[in-house]
């Protein structure tokens, strides 16, 4: 059968609406045009600050931006001090974002299991308002707190205690831990009812149903907490601030010892950089961080979402 | 074990279990430790300083290390002027791209913003600062008088910071009003724009206040924006292209030039008032979005 | 009993209609007359088209992704056209302000290709052909707002507007209900009242054609009573459409029963047809 009508011929009509009244449309046409302007406002503004950045960043990618003249394996080895490479706050950012998610890692997604799974009524109130007061902390509230901890350790028991890349990393572990427990609690709260029951009904241990199913269907949105918690230690400044970081202490000599960072060397770059090729390497530094941080946000993100369309893709439809 | 059936949530065909792992009632123990040792530690240190007769000398107007004069408070009002301005900036810019993603706009490039506005999220703030110096300072500096290190700039680059937090918060809100609107409305032969400025907007008020609420505590909490682009000089604006310095940049610039211990005293000031402001960010928020609700739409966390 | 998808006067003809999702169809070579006036019931299994079909009516099937709708949809102005009923509203056997007049977006005469490439516009179109849904979806304000909101965004300012809704909410048999409380909000009325506020809100747009997506599914029996007997009188100078699960509902309100399977009208049963147990005996089978 042809989808063309019989009889008559269609009549196609004119766009005409009823003439009955004054339409007060004002209002959607006000916010229509302010909404395409403000659409057209912030891509323009995303379209040319990420262009000028590739611009002045990407012809400083090279060997030269990371090491400088000196041979990359024996820098990478710690044999020899890189002076003019940001080779030593990369290092330095690794070692800290490591360090911070091997901290964070325990008490972020044990927190959240306990939350999602165990805690009463009023545990969860009582702990979900604290993960969120914590959540709100200004970063560099967070690095005074770690300054006063080492003010305390220093009137107490380590008289020499001073700022260093393990009190930098337990600092921004606290920064992070509440989006990791925000994750985790989120992602097995997504998973269904029916998950829990069929455990159960099956004669599941509550031990078995959390460990044995419902963890390893929530791994992708905690895996994406993870990462999320892993970008924002990386690209935190304002912590690593106050708690020792420095412009120039090449690697790390230890857990106790000061360190370089690369969101510092970019802040510290704007404001004291005094030859051309310090500033190219500051834009070399704003690219590689924006590299890193920014693609372990993007792919948290992404494997959230993945996540939660996967138990709730069905809704959709009604 | 008692079992109290009112604890017994849907979701939970054991009920309230005492015999918690002891593994995960540590993890919880140590963040509550966590957030206690912040809260405690930095009000341990604020508090000598607030109540003894270096109280007043640190709520006071003037900044002037070498003099002995440590006020902070126009550390305070530039904090407030400066998360003010960027609010101011950024809400109804925020809310004008949920409107253009929510029927004003196209529905197909909607998802492109979208994505635009999480990979914002994603920038770390240190770049948007970098950047800004060298693109946005030079015009600034052209536009107005002084070195273009100024309240407009640190205003404009804030706003767009906290952009993208304040559209995912209104987005989910109103993705989820719209899911049930979306089809009401064009079933009574509204068009997508109207439903957005008639129904859902109204609809959606407190979830447009909770976004605000949450931006102003981001914006006050910042300290790489003002720090790198505000100029920092210890004053009260008298205009936009002047510099000012806010609570946040403030103990940044005392910890790195090391002015003494009597500076540390505003330091902890600066400190304990920046934990209340954002405390009460904290509190807001959960007030406004009900106790019904246990997290905001969509984690606020996502960029 | 063959399925009679011809109708010499038909309100709405539907021609080879397809509708598909990503590819996958919902509604394949579906052709229905729908009489000017009268209750057409669909009948089907869940999963069969029905809904689908009765969305592709008023292209409210575009809200969601992927969707691709071809075949034709032939829209025929009401019989009342011609009757000089433009001035004013007319009144019709239900009280109901009635069908517009002249439609002048179906056109004075000759039928308008729904899915034409210039159709009538999308909003206006909606309008014509209202809908009520499943489950009750008011607006999330007062229940005047629910009523008056869309009647002013679609109509314009009406001097006559609050008579309108008192006239709708009396003829839902929800004005003694609501009068004193018509700036509550709308959510808080309960299911039964919630849907016939929606039915009142749909009616108040004064549509050519009504849609009715199973709407006694989430009301009491005593509700579905009287929005059956609402549908009823509504129907007497308009079609209307309506999808339904209960046999029941359908031999009480039916003019016409059209079973659906595998995403096109299959059969259709008359009044007459369904008289004896014969008929219903076919019926069954034809469910089954």
């Amino acid at each position: 059968m042809t989808g063309r009508p019989i009889s008559p011929e269609p009549r196609h009509l004119p766009d005409r609406r009823i003439p009955s009244g004054a339409r007060p449309r004002t209002r959607e046409h006000v916010l229509t045009v302010a909404a395409w302007l403000a659409a057209v406002l912030v891509v323009s503004v995303a379209a040319v600050g990420c262009a000028y950045l590739l611009w002045r960043g990407v012809p400083t990618l090279g060997r030269a931006l990371f090491f400088g003249d000196t041979p990359p394996l024996l820098a990478m080895a710690g044999l020899r001090p890189v002076w003019d490479g940001i080779w030593p706050a990369c290092a330095g950012s690794l070692y800290l974002v490591g360090l911070a998610t091997l901290l964070v890692l325990g008490p972020g997604v044990g927190c959240g299991i306990y939350l999602a799974e165990y805690a009463g009524p009023r545990a969860r109130r009582h702990l979900g308002l604290a993960v969120e007061l914590l959540a709100g902390v200004p970063s560099i509230v967070m690095g005074l707190f770690g300054f006063t901890l080492i003010l305390v350790l220093r009137r107490t028991f380590v008289p020499q205690a001073n700022t260093c890349l393990l009190l930098a990393a337990g600092c921004l572990a606290l920064l992070v831990l509440p989006p990791l427990v925000v994750s985790t609690r989120a992602a097995l709260e997504s998973l269904p009812h029916g998950l829990r029951l069929t455990g159960a009904a099956l004669g599941l241990t509550r031990e078995q149903i959390v460990f044995r199913v419902l963890l390893p269907e929530a791994g992708r949105g905690i895996l994406g907490g993870v990462m999320l918690a892993m970008g924002r230690a990386a690209e935190d400044t304002a912590v690593i601030l106050l708690t020792g970081v420095v412009a120039n202490a090449g690697l790390p000599a230890g857990l106790l010892a000061k360190f370089e960072a690369l969101p510092f060397t970019i802040y510290y770059t704007a404001a004291q950089y005094q030859t051309e090729d310090e500033l190219a390497r500051g834009f070399g530094a704003a690219l590689v961080l924006l590299a890193l941080s920014g693609s372990m946000m993007l792919g948290a993100g992404a494997l959230q979402r993945v996540m939660e369309r996967r138990h709730k893709g069905e809704d959709a439809w009604n | 074990m008692k079992l109290d059936p009112a604890v017994q949530g849907p979701s939970r065909p054991f009920g309230r279990d005492a015999r918690t792992p002891l593994a995960l009632r540590c993890a919880a123990a140590v963040t509550v430790l966590g957030i206690a040792a912040v809260f405690g530690f930095v009000t341990v240190y604020a508090l000598p300083v607030l109540l003894s007769g270096q109280g007043l000398a640190v709520l006071s107007w003037r900044w002037l290390p070498a003099a002995g004069q440590f006020g902070i408070l126009p550390m305070v009002c530039g904090s407030v002027l400066l998360a003010c301005s960027a609010l101011l900036l950024g809400w109804p810019l925020a809310l004008c791209l949920c409107g253009w993603m929510h029927g004003l706009g196209p529905a197909r490039p909607a998802r492109g913003l979208r994505q635009l506005v999480h990979g914002m999220a994603a920038v770390p703030t240190v770049v948007y600062g970098f950047v800004s110096v060298f693109l946005l300072v030079p015009l600034v500096r052209q536009a107005g008088q002084g070195s273009g290190l100024c309240w407009l700039s640190a205003a404009l680059v804030l706003a767009l910071l906290v952009l993208p937090t304040m559209v995912v918060i209104m987005d989910a809100a109103l993705r989820e009003q719209g899911r049930a609107l979306r089809l009401t409305g064009a079933a009574l032969g509204l068009s997508p724009a109207q439903v957005f400025a008639h129904v859902m907007l109204p609809g959606a008020r407190r979830w447009l206040i909770t976004a605000g609420v949450f931006g102003f505590g981001r914006a006050v909490g910042d300290t790489l924006i003002p720090l790198m682009l505000a100029g920092n000089a210890p004053g009260v604006p008298a205009s936009p292209f002047d510099a000012l310095r806010t609570l946040t940049a403030h103990m940044a610039l005392v910890m790195s030039t090391d002015a003494g211990s009597t500076a540390y005293h505003s330091l902890f000031a600066a400190g304990i008032l920046l934990l209340a402001v954002s405390a009460g960010v904290s509190l807001a928020v959960r007030r406004l979005r009900g106790t019904g609700q246990d997290s905001l739409p969509d984690a606020e966390w996502r960029p | 009993m063959e399925l009679n998808i011809r109708d010499p006067e038909p309100g709405l003809r539907v021609t080879g209609l397809r509708v598909s999702f990503h590819g996958r169809p919902a509604v394949e070579d579906a052709s229905l007359d729908l009489p000017r006036t009268g209750v057409t019931v669909l009948l089907g299994r869940s999963g069969s088209g029905k809904t689908t079909f009765l969305r592709a009516l008023n292209r409210l099937n575009e809200c969601f992704p992927g969707c691709e709708t071809t075949g034709s949809i032939l829209l025929y102005p009401g019989g009342r056209g011609g009757e000089g009923l433009a001035d004013g509203t007319p009144t019709t056997p239900c009280g109901v302000p009635g069908p517009d007049g002249p439609c002048d977006v179906l056109g004075p005469s000759g039928p308008c290709d729904v899915l034409g490439p210039s159709g009538p516009a999308l909003t206006e179109l909606r309008r014509r052909v209202g809908m009520v849904f499943q489950t009750p979806n008011v607006l999330p304000m007062s229940i005047r707002r629910n009523l008056l909101l869309p009647l002013e965004l679609v109509r314009g300012q009406l001097p006559d507007a609050p008579a309108r809704m008192q006239a709708v909410l009396t003829d839902v048999g929800l004005w003694d209900d609501v009068r004193q409380r018509l700036d509550r909000p709308a959510a808080q009325l309960s299911g039964g009242q919630q849907q016939r506020l929606c039915l009142a809100r749909m009616l108040i747009l004064q549509p050519d054609i009504l849609l009715l997506d199973e709407p006694t599914a989430s009301l009491d029996a005593a509700t579905t009573r009287d929005v059956e007997h609402l549908v009823r009188r509504l129907a007497a100078d308009r079609p209307v459409l309506m999808v339904s699960h209960s046999l029941g509902q359908a031999l009480r309100l039916a003019d016409r029963v059209v079973i659906f399977a595998n995403g096109r009208p299959q059969r259709e049963f008359t009044p007459a047809d369904l008289g004896g147990d014969a008929g219903r005996d076919a019926l069954m089978q034809a469910l089954l």
